[in-house]
């Protein structure tokens, strides 16, 4: 991939015997990347595409690994504090979509979200009485607070999917956090509240902080649910940096941009994950 | 059939990735104008004769025949939803009758492939080549592969053969008629209305990338035309701007 970011490479050239590059298939250096920067409306399309999939896809994984925290945080704790039999059956009932393929959940979504048999038409149909045959993933003109319905759409079935791997994490956490702390709070008169936020919370940040880098790095590499449930429309809505670098890699056969597009995407996760590791660090452990 | 204000069954489902493309250009095409400039060097669509082809496609839309942003490649697409009974009719290719025969037996025996109407006083009609034998020019072998693809097919009693075991359209024209055709229609039934409209056929042209052009820049394109996103001389000239880049 390295190698061809840098080649203007594609499969159906002939280049020299060597790995195909050179010939038809020429060296061009760091153009691919200069490339990037151009923001003008006349940039070339996969210029324009790849701008568009680096904005959905930065949306899509701050969306989630905020959501999926929010979510898997509060269940985890609830999930605690029931008896040891419901605990493992719960457990158990929000780790099964992890195991579940992903192709599978998108088409599973694919009939809840289905405009005229879907579930969830059909659902708000009942309630409103009415016929209700909404195009949740491929009616450009549907947002909420300015994010296209589709992204939140595929967001809504990955966070479906995923958050069960946190919350496994998270309960391990937090069995693990010492008794004798969360008893000298409550002996100090800490409600329930304040012993979580005041003493559990803390003392959950590394795994917070391991959490959210594990989560925000497998949104930036979230690819079936995208191309299943939506193949990047509409309008580009959901063009994903991984699906764009598929289609730019496997349906146009342009290699090299695509392995120009693979290491900024890998540049980019790499720096956010330091970014957010610095954010959350701790210097302690209990 | 609407329900509200919302379309639950499409008259002609033509919003597919590969049915807007092939819509557009053979529309294109009977209105007189051209995809390809003489010398084959550029795209000709944003012209009199482009805006004619997509007008008419979006009164389509505007006439009720298919709601374009429910009906598409994503959403119902055109074999799902003719065979689930979503579509009237839907534009495309013959394999999908044998695809979905096993689940729909009832829906396949009822089917029937029936050629567009003429627009324009004209029947043609845009296609590539089908599927394709290539020899890479860096082959040590490359004589003796070409050997092998004139015997399987430019003889036409081997291209035949493949036809019949393949269940697929001749690319000679010597058995696009006579003997041939009409073995080819006994076989497959359903045959008998391509041969009709064959000799209104005309090549795609020399494109730098088909795929590119039909899957990245129509369709996107002429579905946000149809669904109101794009007007259609936005379209058209983006559609030619883009076209034109992938000459490099």
């Amino acid at each position: 991939m390295l190698v061809l970011a840098f080649f203007e490479f594609s499969p159906r050239r002939s280049g020299t015997p060597f790995l195909g590059l050179g010939a038809d298939n020429p060296f061009v250096g760091l153009e691919h990347f200069r490339q990037m920067f151009d923001f003008a409306d006349t940039a070339p399309l996969e210029v324009r595409q790849f701008h568009t999939a680096l904005k959905v896809t930065l949306l899509f994984a701050f969306l989630i690994v905020p959501l999926n925290l929010a979510i898997t945080l509060p269940l985890a704790a609830m999930i605690e504090s029931v008896g040891r039999r419901s605990r493992v059956w719960f457990r158990t009932v929000f780790f099964l979509p992890v195991l579940t393929s992903a192709v599978g959940v998108a088409i599973i979504w694919g009939f809840v979200l289905h405009p005229q048999r879907g579930l969830l038409n059909a659902l708000i149909s009942r309630v409103t009485g009415g016929s209700t045959v909404i195009a949740w993933t491929t009616d450009p003109n549907l947002s909420f607070l300015g994010i296209p319905i589709a992204l939140l759409a595929v967001s809504v079935a990955y966070l479906w999917q995923d958050i069960g791997y946190n919350l496994v994490i998270f309960v391990a956490a937090l069995q693990a956090v010492p008794d004798s702390v969360k008893e000298a709070a409550l002996v100090d008169g800490a409600s329930a509240g304040q012993r979580f936020r005041l003493i559990t919370l803390p003392l959950l940040k590394p795994t917070i902080l391991l959490a959210s880098v594990l989560t925000m790095i497998s949104a930036f590499q979230v690819f079936d649910l995208f191309q299943v449930m939506t193949d990047g429309g509409p309008e580009d809505q959901t063009r994903a940096l991984s699906l764009d670098i598929y289609q730019n890699a496997f349906r146009f056969q342009r290699m090299g941009w695509a392995a120009a597009v693979s290491l900024v995407l890998f540049l980019v996760v790499f720096t956010i994950s330091r970014a957010q590791s610095r954010l959350l660090r701790t210097d302690w452990e209990y | 059939m609407i329900e509200g204000d919302a379309m639950t069954r499409a008259g002609y489902h033509f919003t597919a990735f590969d049915g807007l493309p092939y819509s557009f250009f053979s529309l294109l095409t009977q209105a007189g104008g051209s995809m390809l400039n003489e010398d084959g060097t550029a795209f000709t669509l944003n012209t009199p004769e482009g805006k004619e082809a997509l007008e008419l496609m979006k009164s389509m839309v505007d006439e009720g025949i298919i709601d374009p942003v429910l009906f598409n490649d994503t959403e119902n697409w055109v074999g799902d939803c003719y065979f689930e009974g979503f579509c009237a009719m839907g534009l495309v290719g013959p394999w999908v009758v044998p695809d979905y025969a096993e689940a729909f037996p009832e829906v396949a025996g009822a089917t029937q492939y029936v050629p567009l109407p003429a627009y324009n006083g004209s029947n043609a009609f845009i296609a590539d080549s089908g599927w394709g034998l290539t020899v890479s020019k860096d082959s040590p072998v490359a004589e003796a592969a070409w050997d092998f693809i004139r015997f399987a097919a430019l003889d036409p009693t081997n291209a035949a053969a493949y036809n019949l075991t393949s269940g697929t359209l001749p690319g000679l024209k010597a058995n696009a008629t006579d003997a041939a055709a009409a073995e080819l229609t006994a076989t497959f039934p359903h045959f008998a209305p391509f041969f009709e409209i064959l000799p209104n056929g005309q090549y795609v042209g020399n494109l730098p990338d088909r795929d590119l052009l039909f899957y990245d820049i129509g369709y996107p394109h002429l579905l946000s035309a149809l669904q109101g996103s794009e007007t259609i001389d936005e379209a058209l000239a983006a559609m030619e701007q883009e076209a034109n880049e992938t000459f490099g």
